[in-house]
């Protein structure tokens, strides 16, 4: 059983090590392959954007299905994605409220992605922060989520509120930071990026062993000695570190930390949490470099893609649920 | 000093529900645990395990206090059968059991080679070995009820707690999981500790009895304490007026916690040991009868149209 395991991760390991060399590969100049290692080579800077992108989404297909994965067993709803937390709307709003409120100042166009990641990161920490200081406040599993829903919806209002207010430039930039246009991370976004995964990583690996214990309820649970409070922050800490992150330097990516858990469901026993911790991991990178691929190839922003591949699969769910 | 030693301990939450238990079992003793709904039962269980906070005195287990042990010392000792759990949807039955070795790993990555093993025993030991594979939604109740039997097992605990595993069970397979519950106290020398309605089936397979009644628990030998009290022996009547009316047999979602519930409600005292009959113009009910022999919604609200039309259950 180990032994099939082992090779549905080699086989999509091979997919992701194909699928990096045709990301290296894709776009409008045609690169070689000291292009990459000669810095005095005319391409040498195209063929860092593209090495950035392939990074990028390297780590965006570890982090925002592990989040959708983490919420999807705690929260025992295989439709929970990191959003359920409002985590992706605040970051939004606080992202909406930097470009609008921007429009009068003049910032350099270095700083400007920066400062959009600033924003971002703000926005999800205030939320981490209100929902750890109420976590004692929700003794119901099902208060957190709709305490998410009306997180977001009040986060939607207020950016459709300002949206009447800003001129159409800033408005436009909003827009395209939604798509996940702005996937143009520098090499040392993606350190940052890399390090606030691997911090969100260690608490996902922490909560896995109680997610578990949940597995027959409260009262089984508490036998087995798994801390129900502490599994709580556990999860908020992960999820929202590795959705929050990515939201950051990435924009919002959508449906696939909903979508990957699923099919990773499917491909091995969805009780064996920490093979699902793993497969999410690799599934995910390879995806998420696919549509990298695709996106580049369209030349429709990241969003564009996930939304037309993430909805049909999603209705497909449930309908075979039903 | 015996395995599990209560000293002047009363249980309960803002009110005690059971004061001034002075008590003992040894390892390889099998004890009954019973009382009335509500009495008290699963909160004495909840406190032996630690979940509840005694308000009195202590409880030790293997000469620990359980005040000073934390859950997972706890879990080494002691190994717990609810009768109600989620029962997880993609789970199979060794899943289930290996879920006994939980508090043995610190990650629960994987299971290593002897304790793959011990499953598989256990598995065989209790004739799982058909179900090993299958998903555990797909198991009857009695095979069910052995499958977390099994994992109690798996958790190798001295000391096992089952919370009434014979209640949603037919009578063969009450019989089989009672027996499993002696063997498993006589051959591995485990202290059981189980809870059941069905005491005159179930003090069989006892050696000693704990009687939650009126706020005390009575401990001794099972026969000893049934021969004491003998109001357990004779039934009893509850009379009930002409104008007694169950509620309706077509009220929506009528259930047997429902009529228990409204009979409780309505007649204060005990109501186990009631035989339901219309004589000299008055209803008498017998509600234990009633319960073990409806296995289904269809069968409650047959047995009460007998009860109205005949006056007699059936």
């Amino acid at each position: 059983m180990k032994n099939n395991f082992g090779i549905i991760c080699f086989f999509i390991i091979v997919g992701i090590i194909i699928s990096f060399i045709i990301n290296l590969n894709v776009g409008y100049a045609k690169l070689t392959f000291s292009d990459f290692l000669n810095s005095e080579r005319e391409n040498f800077e195209i063929a860092g954007f593209r090495i950035n992108r392939a990074l990028a989404m390297i780590l965006a297909g570890i982090a925002i299905p592990t989040s959708g994965f983490l919420l999807q067993e705690y929260f025992k709803n295989p439709l929970a994605g990191p959003d359920v937390l409002g985590i992706t709307s605040v970051a939004s709003l606080f992202v909406a409220f930097y470009i609008f409120f921007s429009q009068n100042i003049v910032i350099p166009d270095f700083l400007q992605n920066s400062f959009i990641s600033l924003s971002s990161i703000l926005g999800s920490l205030v939320l981490m922060m209100v929902l750890l200081l109420f976590s004692n406040r929700f003794r119901d599993r099902s208060f957190i989520i709709i305490f998410g829903f009306l997180i977001s919806a009040l986060a939607g209002a207020v950016v459709s509120f300002l949206q009447f207010y800003v001129e159409s430039q800033s408005l436009k930039n909003y827009i395209l930071w939604t798509f996940g246009a702005n996937n143009q991370a520098n090499i040392s976004q993606i350190s940052i990026l890399a390090i606030l995964v691997i911090i969100g990583l260690f608490f996902t690996f922490k909560s896995i062993k109680p997610l578990i214990g949940n597995s027959l309820g409260i009262a089984y649970a508490q036998s087995f000695g798994v801390s129900q409070s502490k599994l709580k922050i556990t999860i908020i800490l992960a999820s929202s570190i590795l959705s929050a992150s990515v939201t950051a330097f990435l924009g919002p990516i959508l449906f696939i930390g909903v979508v990957v858990p699923h099919f990773c469901r499917m491909l091995w026993n969805p009780a064996q949490l920490w093979h699902q911790c793993i497969l999410n991991i690799v599934l995910g990178i390879f995806i998420m470099q696919v549509f990298s691929i695709i996106s580049e190839l369209s030349q429709f922003p990241i969003n564009i893609i996930t939304t037309f591949f993430g909805i049909p699969v999603i209705l497909l769910m449930l309908m075979k649920k039903k | 000093m015996s395995f599990l030693e209560i000293q002047n301990t009363s249980i309960g939450y803002s009110e005690p529900l059971i004061s001034d238990i002075n008590t003992s079992l040894n390892l390889g003793e099998v004890c009954l645990l019973m009382g009335n709904n509500g009495i008290g039962k699963t909160t004495l269980i909840k406190s032996i395990l630690g979940q509840n906070p005694l308000l009195n005195g202590d409880i030790l287990i293997n000469n620990k206090s359980i005040r000073k042990l934390n859950p997972n010392e706890i879990a080494s000792h002691i190994a717990i059968v609810f009768s109600k759990a989620e029962i997880p949807d993609n789970f199979t039955v060794i899943d289930l059991i290996a879920l006994g070795k939980y508090i043995h790993y610190p990650y629960y990555f994987k299971l290593n080679k002897d304790d793959q093993h011990e499953i598989q025993d256990i598995i065989e030991k209790l004739n799982l070995k058909e179900f090993a594979h299958r998903k555990v939604t797909e198991l009857s109740d009695g095979n069910l009820q052995k499958a977390f039997i099994g994992r109690a097992l798996a958790q190798n605990s001295p000391f096992i707690i089952l919370d009434e595993p014979t209640t949603h069970l037919d009578e063969e397979n009450k019989l089989m999981i009672l027996s499993l519950i002696r063997t498993m106290a006589k051959n591995e020398n485990k202290l059981i500790l189980f809870s059941s309605h069905d005491w005159r089936l179930a003090k069989e397979f006892s050696d000693k009895i704990w009687w939650l009644k009126n706020g005390k628990l009575i401990s001794g030998i099972s026969e000893e304490v049934i021969l004491r009290n003998t109001e357990l022996i004779q039934p009893k009547i509850l009379k009930f007026s002409k104008n007694f009316h169950p509620p309706a047999i077509d009220a929506p979602k009528i259930e047997k916690e429902m009529m228990f519930s409204f009979l409780q409600k309505n007649f204060a005292s005990d109501l186990t040991n009631f035989k339901l009959t219309f004589k000299n113009e008055k209803w008498e009910l017998n509600l234990d009868d009633f319960y073990d022999n409806c296995h289904s919604l269809s069968e409650v609200k047959r047995s009460l149209q007998n009860l109205i039309n005949k006056g007699t259950y059936n």
